[in-house]
């Protein structure tokens, strides 16, 4: 059994007649121990679709529409706000991607690692300190002692995003949702947050839902990957299969847009024309009709289902 | 206490040294150009010019202006308010037998604000955009329109008059304050409302809210732990400013309460032409404002560990 089972998500913002769908018939499933990527340019929905998968978006102004998901045995689209609370952070850990923000600047690191164990478990405060170190020691957070009487403001985006790390993973939850965790950081800090990600998710066991833009993560990082286009999940692989064989023409046209050294000096770089068309002037049809090379005349009428093996899906009706 | 704590109080000491010559001078002057007659008050309606003529002489009213400023500089410096033309008593004396009533009554004004401002703030802001908030954001523009005397005498005539819940005016008792302290109070909780609303809905959309959520704090933990303590600090600067503009300009409550505090004070110099009167006042509120935008300026980094004091 899955550990964490999205199906059918749809979420739309808005009230009345401005009221516009921005995720739409989206399902996922992840297992323990493994990492789901999902990737998909900036906008095409990939934040409200994990967010609200576990019900952190903000209700209103968004609004899930339909949708069943799962946590283990755990309905989650039918618990209160309170029992919600109960599993973020405890059993659901997650990483946003901004480590500049993403902190409360008036309170100390200490307090705030504190605050996330003794929501969920009842320690002294000796033993939620002694804890406290313990995991900044784990996320490789140096001298953690003195970090804990120090405010966000005086930490470095690094550090700040391994406190982050450290606070998602406090309650050794079975779920991490990590939100571009390293997309605001320079290269070689990315490089130590995704294998500190990795040896934490080998030794707790854990699933991963990685959001990210970069392919080069997900062909690093990922076990499986989802790629979203305008609100749906247009294609979803294990990793190799996706990187060697795409057949929807958007991933088609991700893959070969990444920069290669191979590349001629000089020569152009493919690109994908045109834009992500915006939420609510979405077309009848498949989304990805109007950049699409291979495009056919029903596509632009009717929605092509995400259909194959579960090893490998794709919503075309004229694959690559 | 760091160099920099020592610089910067020094510095706010030498602005206000410059801030009380300047307002010092402005009132003096004012009261220089009046048409009033200080001297011809102080003699009555029956004494012979001879008479108003050696009283302005005693007093020095007779020198030129730079003169007259020049001896209350001298005499400020070595801390002498002068005397009160009507009471023939040192300001010095009248100004501080009056300066504990004010005090009480802007405490507890300020106590009255913070608890009914903040508590509507922060309610209107969780329910943005609900009937409860539209209500609530009606409400304190009512009290933010409503001129002073008109609250207060409303809130005599519903409470002292028709309910006798409160005595109608007097000094001494817990009974004798509520009255001007929820006058005082109503008002500025209008203001206190719409700001820490506007600042309760802007930092409830930031990063850190969400991540208390995520760890699983509860609602009300995220409004009063994590959104709070960074929502307070427009507030703060206000209370500094509320602290100056209430020790001055409680003079329309005061009045209507009959209040004995600097206020009224201040009322019955203006109208008797008590020039040292006037200007002690002008002085205590001058300090007062100073005071009050130091302290605003000592909490804030209590408040926000980012604010540093230069």
């Amino acid at each position: 059994m899955a550990l964490f089972l999205v199906e059918d998500l749809a979420v739309s913002f808005g009230r009345g007649a401005s009221r516009v769908r921005v995720v739409d018939g989206v399902s996922f499933a992840v297992d323990r121990g493994e990492t789901l990527g999902i990737v998909g340019e900036s906008g095409c929905g990939k934040t409200v679709t994990v967010m609200s998968s576990i019900r952190l978006q903000p209700a209103p102004p968004s609004h899930i529409d339909s949708g069943r998901m799962r946590l283990g045995e755990v309905d989650l689209m039918s618990l209160s706000r309170t029992a919600l609370g109960e599993i973020w952070g405890n059993r659901i850990g997650v990483v946003f991607q901004d480590p500049m923000t993403s902190l409360n600047p008036t309170y100390t690191v200490g307090f705030q690692l504190r605050e996330a164990l003794r929501l969920h478990r009842n320690v002294s405060a000796a033993d939620a300190r002694a804890g406290v170190l313990r995991m900044l020691d784990r996320v490789g957070i140096n001298a953690p002692e003195r970090r804990l009487a120090q405010y966000p403001h005086e930490l470095s985006g690094g550090l700040r995003q391994r406190v982050l790390i450290a606070m998602a993973l406090i309650c050794n939850p079975e779920l991490l949702i990590a939100d571009e965790p390293t997309t605001a950081l320079d290269v070689t800090l990315q490089a130590q947050i995704l294998d500190l990600l990795r040896s934490l998710r080998d030794e707790l066991g854990m699933g991963i839902v990685l959001i990210t833009h970069d392919l080069g993560v997900v062909a690093e990082f990922c076990d499986r990957v989802a790629v979203m286009y305008a609100g749906r999940i247009v294609e979803s692989a294990v990793v190799r299969t996706l990187f060697e064989s795409p057949r929807h023409p958007y991933t088609h046209g991700l893959l070969t847009s990444i920069p290669r050294l191979a590349t001629v000096k000089g020569a152009r770089l493919p690109v994908i024309d045109g834009m992500v068309p915006a939420p609510g002037e979405r077309p009848a049809g498949c989304a990805f009709a109007q950049r699409c090379p291979r495009v056919e005349a029903r596509c632009r009428d009717e929605q092509p289902p995400l259909a194959g093996s579960p090893a490998h899906r794709f919503a075309c009706f004229n694959p690559v | 206490m760091g160099a920099g704590m020592t610089r910067y109080l020094l510095g706010r000491i030498a602005q206000a040294i410059l801030l009380l010559i300047g307002v010092s001078f402005i009132t003096f002057l004012l009261l220089y150009i009046l048409p009033a007659d200080p001297a011809r008050q102080i003699a009555g309606r029956s004494a012979t010019p001879e008479t108003v003529e050696t009283i302005r002489k005693q007093l020095g009213l007779d020198l030129p202006f730079h003169e007259q400023y020049g001896r209350y500089l001298v005499n400020l410096a070595q801390g002498d308010l002068g005397r009160s033309y009507a009471q023939k008593t040192e300001v010095a004396e009248i100004v501080a037998a009056r300066l504990p009533a004010t005090m009480l009554l802007v405490v507890a004004a300020i106590v009255c604000e913070l608890i009914l401002g903040l508590a509507i703030g922060v309610f209107a802001a969780v329910r943005q955009g609900s009937r409860t908030d539209s209500g609530m954001m009606i409400l304190s523009f009512v009290g933010v329109s409503t001129p002073q005397f008109v609250a207060g005498i409303l809130m005599l005539y519903v409470f002292a008059d028709r309910l006798e819940w409160f005595p109608v005016g007097g000094y001494g008792e817990f009974r004798h304050l509520v009255l001007p302290a929820l006058t005082l109070g109503i008002l500025g909780a209008g203001w206190y409302s719409r700001m820490m609303r506007s600042s309760m809905i802007e930092v409830l959309t930031q990063d850190y809210v969400r991540t208390a959520r995520a760890k699983g704090a509860s609602e009300l933990r995220v409004v009063l732990v994590h959104a709070m303590r960074n929502a307070l600090l427009p507030i703060i600067a206000m209370i500094g400013i509320d602290i100056g503009l209430f020790m001055s300009g409680a003079v329309v409550v005061e009045s209507v309460f009959g209040w004995p505090g600097i206020g009224q004070l201040a009322w019955q110099a203006i109208q008797q032409v008590d020039i040292p009167i006037i200007m002690g006042v002008t002085l205590v509120a001058a300090v007062a404002i100073v005071l009050g935008n130091l302290l605003a300026d000592l909490v804030a980094p209590l408040v926000d560990p980012r604010i540093r004091i230069r």
